[in-house]
């Protein structure tokens, strides 16, 4: 029940994100604006099959042709999302297994990473195949998009580097709590490995941490997609947006993006509440 | 706060964003509006040899863009009103933040959650998009001129992204603040006949100050993150000024030479002169990493206070112990006869 709220809340929230621009007339306040292009996406929401963008002069209806852009750039959200997961989740039990005691070190060092901003690393990897091109003529990655074209190993690389380190930081910071918890002790103390305490008791616990702070890396990954899309000139929802930016079109293809995202997570919060009982 | 200046990393990343703010502004006083250009190169002879844009040397540490404008000198020109707007944002943020988050935790609690989920929404959006939905209109430049003059778009621009953080950062800082609400001391506090007022100022605060300072790295950080994103959609700090002249093609420049406005009108040289572009993006993450800096040696120090606190009490509790240990011999005791 509380899911269903939280899930109309959000979709209200959006309702209000989306008639934003109205409240300001140039730079002041026109609060009556506001309230009637509320009320117009209100009334938009519920004849979804009217809904339009327009092309120079030209409308056209956002659906069907909205599913194309906002499934692309959702397997691309959530490609890099799981390959990130699975990277930090490997560099961490690695670093575990080897070496404890570097985690409570690089606790706080690897945060400094996080200052990167993904567009200076987007650029530098740019360049870097540039001048590999001029240098050797060999063409390590294509940075070019046809139009109509969809290319998914490319934004999925580039998209999973910078979580990777976030989710690798928040992993580093949960286990070295975890490490000293009772449980463990008294795990060690009847003998167990360390391999087996990390596996089946001190990770799913760590997951669920994880798990609570997925939004905020979602938030990051959404962020860093629009500036991947850009560059990339591809054909995802962000471009989509950004090309025919309107209320109607903001607020419907947050909506189509964030229904599969929730009901995605709503299901493994399910399974592992299943699990951990706690 | 003291203590954070003894730590090494803290040191190094104030000491960049303050030599950095400092010599922007020296500079404003010494060139004013001036940008050190060089067009031609001439050998001896005086025969024109090259022409910009020049790569990294010695006379140009950075290179120069393509119409021969030092672009050290731009970068140190153009850091006051990026790193300005950036820690004028993040002021702004914790400041309202902490006050709205305030209000929540003493008198509305039941609200939180409503707050919370609809906060959600915010979380779905990338703010980058959201700042540039709500900008686009006042920012750009039609072909009549600016709409609005630069001071008034650059106040409106930092209103804006300071408003769209605070939904979460009010979340935060009250989920934080609740924390030591309900530890005893604070019970104890209002048993004893302590106000509201007191409560925080006296028990709340101290506990929420560190946070505050981390929230305000942090934030600085997000700041120049989604001015960095702007520049690359082409939507600049103070205005893009596109230049409509039938003459050359269209551009889109930056009337301040602020960053994000270096980074929008270079990025097309990113196949032709690499340099160009790199520089700004290398400076938003060379600042940026000088915050995180800032931020690890704070939050390194306090850990470091804790534990000589820690080690102090612990030194006690040794004396302490030494005094149990002192053994008791027989000699100690003395037999008493009773009279019965």
């Amino acid at each position: 029940m509380s899911y269903i709220r939280q899930y109309i809340l959000t979709i209200i929230g959006f309702i209000f994100i989306g008639a934003l621009p109205f409240l300001f007339e140039g730079i002041s306040m026109n609060i009556s604006l506001y309230l009637k292009e509320l009320g117009g996406l209100l009334k938009a929401i519920f004849n979804p099959a009217q809904l339009t963008y327009s092309i120079g002069l030209s409308e056209r209806g956002l659906f069907p042709y909205l599913f194309t852009p906002v499934s692309y750039s959702l397997i691309i959200l959530l490609g890099s999302l799981v390959i990130s997961l699975i990277g930090a989740v490997m560099l961490v039990l690695l670093v575990f297994l080897l070496k404890r005691d570097v985690l409570h070190k690089i606790r706080y060092s690897i945060s400094i990473l996080e200052g990167v901003p993904d567009i200076f690393l987007l650029l530098l990897i740019q360049v870097l195949v540039v001048s590999l091109y001029k240098k050797t003529g060999y063409l390590l990655l294509n940075f070019t998009t046809m139009p109509g074209e969809q290319i998914y190993f490319l934004p999925i690389f580039l998209m999973s580097i910078l979580p990777t380190l976030y989710l690798f930081r928040m992993l580093v910071i949960a286990f070295d709590e975890e490490r000293f918890k009772s449980y463990v002790e008294l795990a060690r103390s009847k003998g167990i490995a360390w391999k087996t305490i990390i596996l089946k008791h001190i990770f799913p616990n760590v997951l669920l941490t994880l798990f609570n702070n997925i939004n905020q890396i979602i938030w990051i990954m959404l962020s860093s997609q629009l500036i991947i899309e850009y560059l990339l000139n591809s054909n995802g929802v962000f471009m989509f947006i950004y090309n025919y930016l309107s209320p109607e079109v903001l607020m419907t293809s947050l909506i189509l993006l964030y229904t599969p995202l929730f009901v995605i997570l709503l299901l493994f919060r399910v399974i592992l509440n299943k699990r951990l009982p706690s | 706060m003291r203590n954070a200046f003894k730590s090494p990393p803290f040191l190094i990343g104030f000491m960049f964003i303050a030599i950095l703010l400092f010599s922007s502004i020296l500079n404003g006083f010494i060139y004013g509006e001036e940008i050190i250009q060089e067009n031609t190169r001439y050998n001896s002879e005086g025969e024109a040899i090259s022409s910009a844009p020049f790569p990294p040397s010695l006379a140009h540490p950075l290179g120069t863009d393509t119409d021969g404008y030092d672009l050290a000198h731009i970068i140190i020109h153009g850091a006051k009103y990026t790193l300005g707007a950036a820690i004028c944002v993040s002021i702004g943020r914790v400041f309202i933040s902490l006050f709205l988050s305030l209000i929540v935790t003493l008198y509305f609690k039941r609200l939180k959650h409503i707050i919370k989920e609809f906060s959600q929404s915010f979380s779905f959006i990338p703010s980058t998009l959201f700042t540039y939905f709500m900008l686009v209109s006042v920012v750009t430049m039609s072909i009549d001129g600016f709409q609005f003059t630069f001071s008034e778009q650059v106040v409106f621009q930092v209103f804006i992204m300071t408003i769209i953080a605070i939904p979460s950062l009010t979340l935060f800082l009250s989920e934080e603040m609740e924390r030591f609400y309900t530890k005893p001391f604070v019970d104890g506090a209002k048993i004893l006949g302590g106000s509201r007022l007191h409560v925080f100022k006296n028990h709340i605060f101290p506990y929420i100050k560190p946070v505050l300072f981390v929230s305000f790295g942090q934030n600085v950080v997000n700041a120049l993150l989604i001015l960095a994103h702007l520049g690359v959609l082409n939507l600049f700090f103070g205005g893009t000024y596109i230049s409509f002249s039938p003459f050359t093609p269209v551009e889109k420049n930056s009337i301040s030479y602020e960053w994000s406005g270096l980074i929008g009108s270079y990025l097309p040289l990113v196949a032709t002169d690499p340099w160009i572009p790199l520089v700004p993006v290398l400076f938003f993450a060379l600042s940026s990493i000088a915050i995180q800096l800032c931020i690890v040696g704070y939050q390194s120090s306090i850990d470091s206070n804790q534990n000589l606190k820690i080690s102090k009490t612990s030194r006690k509790n040794e004396l302490k112990e030494k005094e149990k240990h002192i053994q008791v011999k027989e000699s100690d005791f003395k037999s008493v006869k009773q009279n019965v």
